[in-house]
C-alpha cells in the first residue's frame, strides 16, 4: 500500500516538474533541476504571488483539484512535495 | 521628425546591422514550418528562437509573449543605435503600431476558455493578450515614464503612429518618442494568409501584388523601432516629413511596400521590406531601408522590383497599402 503510494506521488511529482516549467515559463530550468523539497517561493526556485496564482490553475487543469483557503495554500505551495502530497490527498481522499 | 537610432528583430537577426547586410547580399531563405491547413510545408519568415534569448534585456520578462520581446528588444535596440541617454524618462514616449498585436496569445487564450472553462484560463495569458502589454513592457524596460499607446489598426498602422509621435512631439507632450512597428505570426495569420494570398514556393518566388500573376508572398514577423526627436542625433542624418494621401512633392526615389496595388509613375521604384517577410507593418522596415540608403547614398540593388535606376536620393518617399506616404529626407 505505501509502495503503491509512494508510486503514485512520483508521479505526480514528475508530471508537476514539467508542468511548472511550462506553465511559469522557467525556460532555463531543467525538470532533474527542481528538487522534491526545493522552495517554490523566495530563495529555492524563485517564484512570486503571480506565479501562485498560475499554480492554482495548473492544478485545476492538469488534476482537477482546487485550491480556495489562502492559508491553506501557504503550506500547499512549499515544495513539488507538499503540492504532490495534497494532490494525491485530494484525489484519493488518503 | 528627426531619425535618431532604428532597432530591428526579424527573421534576418537582430539589429539594424541585419537589415542593411541584406541589402547588400539579397535574400535568405525562409523558415519551413509544418501547419495544421495544409499537407506541404509552409514557408515563413519567422524570428529564431535564438534572437529573442537576451538575459539581461530580457531580465524582468519571463512571464512575456514573444510579441513583447520583440517589441523590447528592437526598442532597447534603437536607443542603443541613437549612441544617446535619455535625460528625462517622462518626456519619451512610446507608441506601438500593429495590424494583429499578440493574435496568437489571444487565441491561446481563447482556446482555453474553451478547453478548460472560465475559471481555469491562465491569468497571465489574459493580462498579455491586451495589445497594450508589449508597449507597456516597452516602457517598464527602459525605464520611461511619457505616454504608451498602442494603435491597433489594420490599414497603415506604422503611417498612424508616427503620426501620433509627430502631434506628441509637435504639442511638447514629449521630446522623444519610440515608434515601433510590431506584428506576431502564428497559425493563424499563416491560415488567413495562405486562404488570402498566394505563398511563395521562396524567396525567389516573391511577387508584388502589382505584379503580372498576382500577389505571391512570404509572411514574416518581427519589429521595427524607431526614436525620434526634434533635433538631429545619432549616426542618419534622416527625418520623416510629410505624411498622407498626397503624393507631391514627387521624391526621388519611391519605396513601396510589398502590398502597394500600384506603382508610382513619377519616379524610380523598389521593394526592400519583404526580405523581412510580408507583413502589415512592413512600411517600418521600408522606412528602416529609406533611412539606410539616405545615410549611406547607396539605392540597393537586392530587390525582387522593380524601376531600380542610378539615383542619389535625398528624398524617399515609403507608400502602404492604401497609398499613404511617408516622406523621409536628409536632416
Amino acid at each position: 500500500m505505501a509502495a503503491d503510494k509512494e508510486t503514485a506521488l512520483q508521479e505526480i511529482r514528475e508530471i508537476l516538474k514539467v508542468k511548472l516549467i511550462e506553465q511559469l515559463s522557467l525556460e532555463d530550468v531543467k525538470p532533474e533541476e527542481i528538487t522534491d523539497e526545493l522552495p517554490l517561493f523566495g530563495e529555492g526556485l524563485g517564484l512570486d504571488s503571480l506565479d501562485a496564482v498560475e499554480i492554482i490553475v495548473l492544478l485545476q487543469r492538469n488534476f482537477g483539484v482546487e485550491v480556495k483557503d489562502a492559508q491553506e495554500s501557504r503550506e500547499i505551495f512549499q515544495s513539488v512535495n507538499t503540492l504532490a502530497e495534497y494532490i494525491y490527498q485530494q484525489k484519493t481522499g488518503a | 521628425m528627426n531619425i535618431q537610432g532604428i532597432g530591428m528583430v526579424s527573421a534576418l537577426g537582430r539589429g539594424i546591422d541585419s537589415l542593411e547586410t541584406v541589402l547588400e547580399t539579397g535574400p535568405i531563405a525562409p523558415s519551413m514550418i509544418e501547419v495544421p491547413f495544409r499537407p506541404a510545408l509552409f514557408p515563413v519568415y519567422a524570428v529564431a528562437k535564438e534572437t529573442l534569448k537576451d538575459k539581461t534585456a530580457l531580465s524582468r520578462m519571463r512571464r512575456a509573449d514573444r510579441f513583447s520581446k520583440m517589441a523590447v528588444l528592437a526598442a532597447i535596440d534603437a536607443l542603443q543605435n541613437a549612441g544617446i541617454e535619455l535625460h528625462d524618462p517622462a518626456r519619451t514616449g512610446v507608441v506601438l503600431g500593429t495590424a494583429f498585436g499578440p493574435h496568437p496569445t489571444v487565441f491561446s487564450f481563447l482556446d482555453d476558455i474553451l478547453e478548460f472553462g472560465d475559471d481555469a484560463v491562465s491569468p497571465t495569458l489574459f493580462s498579455h493578450s491586451v495589445h497594450n502589454a508589449a508597449a507597456s513592457y516597452v516602457s517598464v524596460a527602459l525605464g520611461l515614464a511619457g505616454p504608451a499607446m498602442t494603435l491597433t489598426t489594420f490599414t497603415d498602422p506604422f503611417h498612424q503612429s508616427l503620426l501620433l509621435a509627430q502631434t506628441w512631439l509637435d504639442q511638447g507632450v514629449c521630446d522623444s518618442v519610440l515608434v515601433g512597428g510590431v506584428e506576431e505570426c502564428g497559425t493563424v495569420m499563416e491560415y488567413i494568409v495562405s486562404r488570402k494570398l498566394r505563398i511563395a514556393d521562396d524567396e525567389t518566388n516573391i511577387q508584388p501584388f502589382f505584379a503580372e500573376g498576382g500577389p505571391s508572398v512570404i509572411p514574416g514577423e518581427g519589429a521595427v523601432f524607431f526614436l525620434l526627436g526634434r533635433e538631429p542625433a545619432g549616426p542618419y542624418s534622416v527625418q520623416f516629413g510629410q505624411i498622407g494621401s498626397k503624393a507631391e512633392p514627387a521624391p526621388d526615389l519611391w519605396i513601396v511596400d510589398f502590398e502597394c496595388p500600384a506603382l508610382p509613375s513619377s519616379a524610380p521604384a523598389g521593394c526592400w521590406s519583404h526580405l523581412a517577410g510580408s507583413m502589415p507593418t512592413s512600411t517600418a522596415v521600408s522606412c528602416a531601408a529609406g533611412a539606410l540608403i539616405l545615410k549611406n547614398g547607396t539605392v540597393y540593388s537586392q530587390t525582387s522590383l522593380v524601376k531600380i535606376e542610378t539615383v542619389q536620393p535625398m528624398q524617399i518617399g515609403c507608400i502602404g497599402h492604401k497609398k499613404t506616404n511617408i516622406y523621409l529626407g536628409k536632416s
